[in-house]
């Protein structure tokens, strides 16, 4: 390649950087996304962590540190009993609190004990929230404890249609 | 200009360092290991234990705070950049070529962010650097010790050093130098490798027991091999060279709200593609071999990527980028040479990097 496609590659790509790092969010997502960040945390801390909580102890899990540990991401909990000696991981879809609470209540029966780690954070725009329940859980007969991941929709917690 | 490059690259990461004061991103993941090491009740972790070893120096040194934390990677990236500019002059021998892949290193956004974080990628690369450059040097020895620290640090490094290993076979093969001297050396490369490798892992979990060992080794490959589908703010192998997927990560308690940007230029991955192109042109047809070993490590870093069934992220990229901008430099040398299209270029990557700065170090 001489100099002159040289020259021509080097302005494409300069041209079409430029406009990119410019054009994509890349510089812009602070103000807007602290407001929506800030929402769905405050709606989170309002609904959604109650619930978990919850299904915790119902499960018999006890709560040894977290709640809302403010040193870490939002939502962040951590309700640990013992380790588990083997991992697998086992994916959903959710839609709404309720649909946590029974997904999990179906599974209580194999539940044993374990690590149940909570944590969330907002993902990129659309703001959808992943929100992953880590769950390190022995189960009945395979022995294996699970990873448990759910992905949410911000307005999910508000009982509406997922997504948008 | 290596010293300025190399005084600038270190002092642009020590600015601001112990911003945010608590843990970001996978710091989260690392720090409970590191702070548990110290506390001798090392605890099972996902990778091999050399980064959390490593990475717990500073802490000791600096005590547990978010100086102590990331100085280790912070030190480690500027190495970094000082070992791929003695790879690249190594390679090409041109001066310019290696000041451009160090340049194009140290302002990497990619390579920049990671290296303010509390994790394992900027260390192994660095070691793996490390093991790359004995192995030019015909330093069998010690490029065996690097390859076992780089393993034990994350699998990863398995790609280019099984590569690595083979060409010293063809060296061998190729200067028919088949005296049992000669074959010791690859032979014995492997076997300190793996050496290092367990020692590292038995002393970590003070356990010299070879059954628990490998135990470890197959729970670390459960846990890698089961992790599956689709998370958040992951993106496919390919589309880190297409438009790189950006990743925003929020962290805030009462009355605090940081933010970090894990991002690459899409200039230097574009550019890079490109010279990979050229590179591998200048390799079939005109038979230059010295470019190589770079074209090779860099794919061995990201072909297998391609092939992953489970949740991948743009940092992942972070071992390729020192081969990848190897060629940068080489390729932006040959074919624009000292032209103004050349400075023109690497003062986009600079300016953008200064463009990008607020985001990348959280403010």
């Amino acid at each position: 390649m001489n100099k002159l496609p040289a020259k021509i590659i080097i302005i494409i790509i300069v041209a079409l950087s430029a406009w990119v790092l410019v054009s994509r969010e890349y510089l812009n997502y602070g103000s807007q996304r602290r407001a929506e960040f800030d929402q769905a945390r405050k709606m989170a801390n309002q609904s959604l962590m109650p619930a978990v909580v919850k299904i915790a102890q119902d499960l018999g899990i006890s709560e040894k540190t977290g709640k809302f540990a403010p040193q870490s991401s939002p939502g962040y909990l951590l309700l640990q009993q013992k380790t588990g000696e083997k991992i697998t991981q086992i994916e959903y879809g959710l839609t709404s609190e309720r649909d946590l609470y029974r997904k999990i209540n179906r599974r209580k029966e194999i539940l044993a004990h374990g690590i149940l780690q909570f944590w969330m954070d907002p993902g990129p725009a659309p703001l959808s929230w992943n929100l992953n329940l880590t769950a390190d859980l022995k189960i009945r007969g395979q022995s294996e404890p699970a990873i448990f991941n759910y992905y949410f929709a911000p307005n999910a917690l508000n009982h509406q249609s997922p997504g948008r | 200009m290596l010293i300025i490059l190399l005084a600038f690259s270190i002092l642009i990461r020590l600015v601001l360092l112990t911003h945010p004061n608590q843990p970001v991103f996978d710091e989260l993941n690392y720090l409970p290991y590191i702070q548990q090491y110290l506390n001798g009740t090392p605890s099972f972790l996902p990778h091999p234990p050399l980064g959390v070893i490593i990475m717990g120096w500073g802490v000791e040194i600096f005590g547990d705070s978010p100086l102590g934390w990331r100085i280790v990677p912070v030190l480690m990236a500027t190495i970094g950049v000082w070992l791929t500019y003695l790879l690249a002059f190594k390679i090409t021998r041109r001066e310019n070529s290696a000041l451009y892949a160090a340049a194009f290193l140290s302002f990497s956004p990619l390579w920049f962010t990671i290296s303010r974080i509390a994790m394992l990628d900027i260390i192994m690369t660095v070691l793996l650097l490390g093991a790359v450059y004995s192995y030019l040097n015909k330093g069998y020895w010690i490029g065996a010790v690097f390859a076992g620290l780089a393993l034990s640090t994350k699998w990863v490094a398995l790609f280019p050093l099984a590569l690595i290993y083979g060409l010293i076979w063809l060296d061998i093969l190729r200067n028919r130098q088949f005296k049992v001297w000669d074959c010791l050396k690859p032979l014995c490369f492997p076997l300190i490798a793996v050496v290092i490798y367990f020692g590292i892992s038995a002393c970590f979990f003070k356990d010299f027991n070879p059954a628990h060992l490998v135990e470890i080794q197959k729970t670390i490959l459960k846990f890698q091999a089961g992790i599956k589908g689709d998370a958040l703010n992951s993106s496919p192998a390919w589309s880190w060279y297409l438009i790189p997927q950006f990743i925003p990560c929020f962290n805030s308690g009462p009355g605090w709200f940081d933010k970090i940007a894990i991002m690459e230029n899409p200039a230097l991955l574009w550019w890079g593609i490109v010279s990979a192109g050229l590179v591998l042109e200048r390799i079939i047809r005109r038979k230059v071999t010295n470019l190589c070993l770079p074209w090779l490590l860099w794919l061995s870093l990201t072909l297998p990527f391609f092939f992953y069934q489970r949740p991948l992220y743009l940092y992942y990229l972070i071992p390729a980028l020192p081969f990848l901008y190897i060629m940068s430099g080489e390729m932006l040398e040959e074919t624009a040479g000292q032209s103004f299209w050349s400075k023109a270029y690497l003062g986009f990557v600079i300016l953008s990097f200064f463009y990008l700065y607020p985001q990348l170090v959280m403010k």
